[in-house]
């Protein structure tokens, strides 16, 4: 019973990385689409994020039949829990891909109004905590998980100046193709700020699997948006 | 030794003579009826002299069989070459030569494993394939290390510990590999990877069966295509740009020839500009494909250049006298640097004589009126360089890194109202490195170009 039970653990993690790493190709190809205007690479991305909504069902489905069955203790309870947890910031993680996308068709092929340089910084941080979170969770590395959350800062950083920036563009009277991009390029990298929390999210988890100590929620997460009128 | 065993069968004999002895008394004694206190005392001492008989025989069998415990526990540590002394006879004697027949039998099958082992290891470790070995329950038995650098896993990784989503996170490398030990048939598959960097992948995948036919596991072995695909790409590329710049004079001799049978032809003038047009297309093409047949040549590896003590002299001296022409049109003074003490190069003359009327051509083409372009030659520690400058439009920096591909050109529309073909630097190319040489650019926008070719005196 026991046996096939550790089996079945084994089996629901590779299920969360196997969701994990289409999520990672999805923000890596959105990133691309993004960086190359190229809006066919943006429709396979929007398409592909099908499985994994379905992945995030089927794995939940899992956890609780686990849960009711088995009635797991101690570790195996954790990681559990913590799965449940993870797959529903992958799955958010996927959506923003998503959003992302959206947002580059809608873009189109208009010429960019400056060229994207803090969007791409921020995209690849956000695509490295990513798989840095996941790598943590593969490998039960509580530091390597402390590391993604002291990254998250930087991402934020890097948001609150591009707000800025963008916001520059949005003054009555401005050219209106640009105005429209620059809000357009203002949710992009909102949505790439919510992926680098959700790779946040998934190494605080890791923590909790590792050490079974919750971690509190820093200020950090709250400033991380601009709060200004 | 030897004397011991002398000893122990002495022994052995008294043993006897004393068992034999002891018995006889006792007979003796029973028959007498009654019991003697002397005679009860040598019973006492020969029945002694028996126990310590018997304990030596019982050793005699007893020595060997722990020498025996000894032995197999050394051969279970893989310690081999220990032999049993095979001193006894009769049973334990067979039992110690069947175990030594045995040991000298598990030391060459182990050495034999070893051998076959540390091939196996050392076709995997040098194999450029990645090959990746897994079990039952996709737990990743074996990486070798072109695996590694693959997927830039860390050299522990090697040990291979942990499921292939684990280690490789990469869903459709997992999902074939579930396949093949779900369906327990081949599979094969090629895949785009996205990080750590973008690679195109081939992954065969095949099961490994049991005796009894179950699927045990499977092994893949990864090919990396990416540079087959990208040559496929610049294949389809070029053909794409042959075709193009074929089609462009064509489309012109078609329709300049159809408009003088529609009756521009009744028209001299007309039919005679038009005709002069017909011909510089003409001209075009047959130029592009001389062009592309020399690539061809330039191109087709075996074939060896034939090479000569050249004087460089006479290669810039005939090839200056080529764009004279063109340059005297243009007002463009034409300069020569050339030191009196050159040594002889090594090259196929009318290869270098095309390389520098290629740069004289492209220099005089690029250069407005009045202009200057200057052949300057210097000898270095074994190479010589050979450098045209002019002072012409210049070429914008980002294009430098292309300059010499085919068919790449800066600005396209004037290129080909200059009449050039897209070729001629990348002939250059071609030439300089089949000489074994180089050929770099500078240049800055307004001010001019100047290409330089280096070239080996000597192989």
């Amino acid at each position: 019973m026991r046996v096939g039970f550790d089996k079945e653990l084994e089996k629901l993690e590779r299920d969360v990385l196997r969701m994990g790493s289409i999520v990672e190709e999805a923000v890596v190809k959105a990133i691309r689409a993004l960086a190359n205007q190229d809006l066919a690479l943006a429709d396979e991305v929007i398409a592909n994020d099908r499985e994994v909504d379905l992945l995030e069902i089927q794995i939940e489905e899992k956890c609780i039949a686990l849960l009711a069955l088995q009635c797991p203790l101690g570790r195996d309870l954790r990681l559990i829990g913590t799965t449940l947890k993870i797959t529903t910031d992958l799955e958010r993680v996927g959506d923003n891909a998503v959003n992302i996308m959206e947002v580059v068709k809608r873009i189109g092929h208009e010429p960019l109004i400056k060229p994207l340089i803090d969007i791409p910084r921020m995209a690849n941080l956000a695509e490295k905590m990513l798989k840095d979170s996941l790598d943590a969770f593969v490998r039960r590395d509580a530091t390597l998980a402390e590391q993604v959350r002291l990254r998250d800062d930087e991402v934020d950083e890097i948001y609150v100046g591009l707000y800025d920036e963008l916001m520059g563009y949005v003054f009555p009277g401005g050219e209106e193709y640009k105005v429209r991009q620059a809000i357009n390029l203002l949710f992009i990298s909102y949505y790439l700020e919510r992926i680098a929390d959700h790779a946040t999210n998934i190494a605080e988890r890791v923590v909790y699997l590792v050490t079974g100590q919750a971690v509190s929620h820093p200020k950090a997460r709250a400033a991380g948006r601009p709060s200004r009128s | 030794m030897a004397k011991v065993r002398t000893l122990r069968s002495a022994l052995v004999w008294a043993f006897m003579v004393t068992a034999a002895a002891s018995g006889g008394l006792l007979f003796w004694l029973g028959s007498a009826g009654r019991p003697w206190p002397w005679g009860f005392s040598l019973l006492l001492l020969l029945s002694s002299l028996a126990g310590a008989a018997g304990y030596l025989i019982a050793e005699e069998f007893a020595r060997p069989l722990r020498q025996l415990v000894a032995s197999a526990r050394e051969l279970g540590r893989g310690r081999f070459g220990k032999m049993v002394w095979a001193d006894s006879g009769g049973e334990v004697g067979e039992l110690v030569d069947a175990f030594n027949a045995m040991a000298v039998y598990l030391e060459r099958t182990v050495q034999e494993l070893a051998e076959t082992n540390r091939k196996l290891e050392a076709i995997l470790t040098s194999m450029e394939n990645g090959v990746i070995v897994v079990g039952r329950n996709l737990e990743v038995l074996r990486l070798n290390p072109a695996a590694c650098r693959l997927f830039e896993l860390p050299e522990e990784a090697v040990k291979g510990k942990g499921s292939v989503i684990q280690l490789i996170r990469n869903y459709e490398v997992a999902d074939a590999f579930a396949e093949t030990l779900e369906t327990g048939t081949p599979v094969v598959r090629e895949l785009q990877i996205l990080t750590p960097v973008e690679r195109s992948l081939r992954i065969h995948i095949t099961p490994i069966r049991s005796e009894q036919g179950e699927v045990e596991g499977a092994v893949g072995v990864l090919s990396d295509i990416s540079d087959l695909r990208r040559l496929e790409r610049i294949r389809a590329d070029f053909v794409a740009n042959v075709s193009h710049e074929l089609r462009t004079p064509l489309t012109s001799l078609k329709g300049y020839a159809e408009t003088l049978l529609d009756g521009a032809l009744d028209d001299p003038p007309t039919a005679r500009r038009f005709l002069e047009v017909i011909q510089q297309e003409a001209d075009r093409m047959a130029r592009l494909i001389s062009d592309l047949l020399d690539l061809t040549h330039l191109e087709a590896r075996g074939q060896t250049i034939v090479k000569s003590p050249v004087r460089i002299e006479e290669v810039v001296e005939n090839s200056l006298r080529v764009v004279r022409p063109a340059a005297e049109k243009k007002g463009i003074r034409l300069e020569v640097d050339l030191p009196s003490d050159l040594p002889v190069l090594w090259a196929n003359a009318d290869m270098l004589e095309q390389v520098l009327i290629n740069l004289l051509d492209n220099a005089v083409k690029y250069t407005p009126e009045g202009g200057e372009v200057k052949v300057a030659v210097r000898a270095g520690r074994g190479v010589m360089h050979i450098s045209v400058a002019d002072t012409g439009i210049g070429i914008p920096r980002e294009h430098l890194g292309r300059l010499f591909e085919r068919f790449y050109r800066v600005d396209r529309a004037r290129s080909r109202s200059l009449g050039g073909t897209g070729l001629g630097l990348a002939i250059v190319k071609h030439i300089v490195e089949r000489h074994g040489g180089s050929v770099g650019v500078e240049s800055a926008v307004g001010r001019g170009s100047t290409f330089t070719v280096t070239l080996p005196l000597k192989d």
